[in-house]
Order: C-alpha cells, then structure tokens, then sequence
C-alpha cells in the first residue's frame, strides 16, 4: 500500500497562451488533510479537475496511490469522492435516490450506507425531499454525502462551505475533522475561509496563478510565525508578487 | 459498464417523462384506429391513411424521444452528473455506451407499445384470426436497426452539444432535415410506412423487398457513425 494517495510531477495545463496549472508538484501523504489556498481564478479547481481526468494535462504526471498512466489511473478513482465547483444532483429525484444512483454507478448494491450518510451531513429528515426544491447550503451538504456514499479513502472537495450559514460551516468542519480521523478518509480540500480551513488543514498548499508559491504543514506553520493563516497567506501572495 | 447499465435502467424505471412518453404512444395508437375503419367503411383505400399515420407516428416518435434525449443527457452535463461517473472511474466510451443504451431502450420501447397496441385493438376490432403473427413480428424485428438508428443519431447530438437546450434544439432541426432530404432517407423511411396496416404489408412491400435492405442497411452505418465520432468527440471533450 502506498504511502501517498495523490503525487503530482511538473502537472500543466494551458487555455490559449496562458497557463491555469503551471509545474503543480504536490504529494499528499494517507491521513493528511490538505488545505489548498489561493485566490479566484489561481488554479484550485483546475488542479482538481486535472488529478480527476475531467480535463486534458498539457503535461505533467499524476500518481494516485502509487498507480499512473490513463488505465490505472481510471481504476484508482473509484477510491476517490470529489465534490467539485457546483453540488452534482439530479434535480427532480429525492435525496436518498441520488445517494441510491451514486451507490449504483459504484457497483454497490448494498444500500443500507444511504441513511447513515444522510444522517451524518444532517440531511435526514429531507431524504425524501426533490433536490431541486433544496437550499443552495442543503445541495451543498448533499453533494458531500453523495462523494461519501461510495466509502472514498480520499476525498476532494472544492469550497465545500460555500453556501452554507454558520451553522452549516462547523457541521461541516466538524464532518472533515470526523471522516479524516474516524474513518481515516485522506481529504484534499480548497477554501476560501482560512480560518475555517486552519482548523482542520493538516498541510497547506498555497497556490497563485497556476503555480504552487509555498507547501508547508501545520506545525510548520506554528513554528515559522504567530499570524493567522490568512495573514500569512497574504503576505505569501505580496512576497510572489 | 454494468453497473453503468444498471444504474441507466434504474433511472429509466424511476422516471416520469418515460411513463408520459409510453403512455402517449398508446393514445396515438387509439387515436389512429378510428380512421382506418372510417375509410375503410367508405371503400377508400385506408392504406393511404395509414401511411400518413404512420409517418405522423414517426415525426412525434423522433420529436419526444429528441426531446427526451436532450434534455435528459444534456442536463446530466449541465448538472455535473457525467462529472459524477467520470470520478467514479468509469471509463468514457462506457458512459457513451451507457445512454445510447438508455435512448435505445426508451426509443424501442415507445415504438413496440406503439405497434402492440395498435395490432392488438385492430385484432379487438376485427378479430384476430384476421392478423398475420409472424409478418408482425418479423417486421418488428426488421425495424429495430432503424429505432436503434435514431437513438444514436440523438445521443451524439446531446454528447455534442453538452447543453439541453442546444441538444433539443440539434435533435428537432435533425427530424426535419431527414424528413426533407432525399436518398438513402426515401429508402429508409418507405418500409415503416406499411407495415403493422392491418396486421399484414401492403403488396408493395412485398415486391420490393429491396427497401427492407435499404433501410437497415442505412441504419447499420447510421449506428456505427454516429457511435464512433460521438465516443471520440467525448473522449477528448472537456468535462465540467
């Protein structure tokens, strides 16, 4: 069993002359929870998209526990739950049918997880309730039982707690926090509440118009300086610029 | 690609649209029974009928299952649903598969209840010694190829577009455009319009056997082209 669940190499992506990932050297070790930084448009989902194979690298190797090349790589992600940019529902079918069509595609025939992951992103009470008639804060909680319902060892989650009212936020932090240490799921996760992110981020990856500018991990973070993480953060950003 | 096509009939079962469309083929067959006999009553030559019920058949059969398509597969890209395979590691020629087998089934499956019902209240009407079984069925099984033909043509249109409303669009302008254009289409057309007329083919249909051939010839090579520049349009496409 390998000992990272995610390696990038020299991972670019280019759109017209310009490059969205730009030499992405990551390594993201079983156990960790890595927080991934940057502004809007600096590359957090790209990188997402890349290690997912929605899109086409221009170059650049990707390692997912310890596999690579395009056939590995496909069969490696079905030990992945990702819940990237918009909450992936279907619109007219219940909350327990979307968990129940996940769980199909998986090859899970078993359904007794979908009203253990509805309650755990507290979604219970609505699991008979059309999606399209949820809040953008409950799609969002539903997304995540949705990338939770195939039991993943390593989850991928992009502004998981966009959308969602502070209460939604700790619920949230609280269900990283538990599946990362609980169930052993190594999370990737992208953010732009630092300070939210500080609190359950094991290792941190600062990323800025395509190009990781700094990895360091929390305790790293402790010793180097006594600012909060988005302070650091950025100074990080003026120090590139 | 089997739990692919698992979860593609579990959606199908589950989905209302597919019930409105089973059920509105139904009606239609209803609804053309009444002019056959009508013209039938008065001497004229119902075949005539017929033909332009099956063709008016056949223009709402491609219109809804069109509509069907893009709208279903074009807000599974919209809605990120596609996204949700692709990251369970399910391959893309897979997922192409998947829905062209799920827009097969749906598009047989209106064409049959169609036919069955039609044959079925003819033979209520008329008695059913009257029905030639094996010419029904052979035919049937003759016209898969074109309705398989159609299924395909619609998934490429809503793998192309990767929008519902674009692929509505692409799929209702296809309908028109085949029904306007000459060639292979008049081969391919002419053999639905006679059969299921009472049960039995027109005589014409009998001597010229050759547009059976036409027809699923056309077919086969409509089935394959699209399947093959669809899957590699989707293989290289870029999934958001």
């Amino acid at each position: 069993m390998s000992e990272y669940i995610l390696r990038t190499k020299g991972m670019s992506k280019k759109y017209g002359g310009t490059y969205a990932l730009d030499d992405i050297n990551i390594e993201i070790k079983r156990g960790q929870v890595y927080g991934l930084i940057g502004l809007n448009g600096s590359g957090k989902t790209t990188f997402m998209r890349g290690i997912m194979g929605l899109i086409a690298l221009n170059a650049g190797e990707v390692e997912l526990f310890g596999k690579t090349g395009r056939k590995k790589l496909q069969r490696e992600r079905c030990r992945i739950g990702q819940c990237i940019e918009t909450p992936a529902l279907h619109p007219n079918r219940t909350a327990k049918q979307n968990l129940r069509i996940q769980q199909l595609i998986a090859g899970i025939t078993d359904n007794t997880a979908i009203n253990k992951t509805l309650d755990m992103v507290g979604l219970s009470d609505v699991a008979g309730k059309k999606t399209k008639h949820f809040s953008y804060g409950m799609k969002q909680r539903l997304a995540l039982a949705v990338a939770l319902v195939t039991h993943p060892e390593f989850l991928i989650l992009d502004e998981p707690a966009n959308g969602l009212d502070p209460k939604g936020i700790i619920e949230t932090r609280n269900l990283i926090r538990r599946i990362n240490c609980e169930m052993g799921v190594t999370v990737l996760v992208s953010s732009h509440m630092l300070d939210e992110l500080s609190q359950v981020a094991t290792h941190y990856g600062i990323i800025d118009k395509g190009k990781i500018i700094k990895q360091f991990s929390a305790e790293e973070l402790a010793a180097a300086t006594t600012k909060r993480l988005d302070e650091y953060f950025m100074d990080l950003l003026e120090e590139g610029a | 690609m089997k739990s692919l096509l698992v979860t593609e009939i579990h959606k199908l079962k589950q989905s209302k649209p597919v019930i409105g469309l089973l059920l509105l083929a139904f009606v239609m067959s209803v609804y053309v029974i009444p002019f056959i006999n009508a013209d039938r009553e008065r001497g004229v030559d119902p075949i005539i009928t017929m033909r332009e019920a099956m063709t008016l058949f056949t223009v709402i059969h491609y219109i809804l299952v069109g509509i069907f398509t893009g709208l279903v597969i074009g807000s599974e890209f919209e809605n990120g649903l596609i996204r949700n395979a692709l990251c369970l590691g399910k391959g893309r020629i897979p997922i192409y598969l998947s829905r062209f087998f799920s827009v097969s089934v749906l598009s047989v499956a209106v064409f049959t209840l169609y036919s069955v019902s039609k044959v079925f209240l003819i033979g209520y009407a008329e008695g059913f010694a009257n029905l030639d079984w094996t010419t029904i069925i052979k035919y049937w099984v003759v016209l898969l190829p074109y309705y398989l033909a159609v299924a395909a043509a619609f998934t490429f249109f809503a793998f192309v577009a990767r929008h519902s409303g674009v692929a509505v669009t692409l799929c209702i302008a296809y309908t028109i455009l085949i029904f306007l254009l000459p060639g292979p289409y008049d081969a391919w057309f002419i053999p639905q319009f006679y059969v299921f007329a009472y049960g039995s083919p027109h005589p014409i249909f009998n001597r010229d056997f050759s547009h059976l051939l036409n027809g699923i010839s056309v077919s086969a090579v409509h089935i394959a082209g699209f399947i093959f520049l669809g899957c590699n349009i989707f293989i290289k496409a870029e999934v958001k």
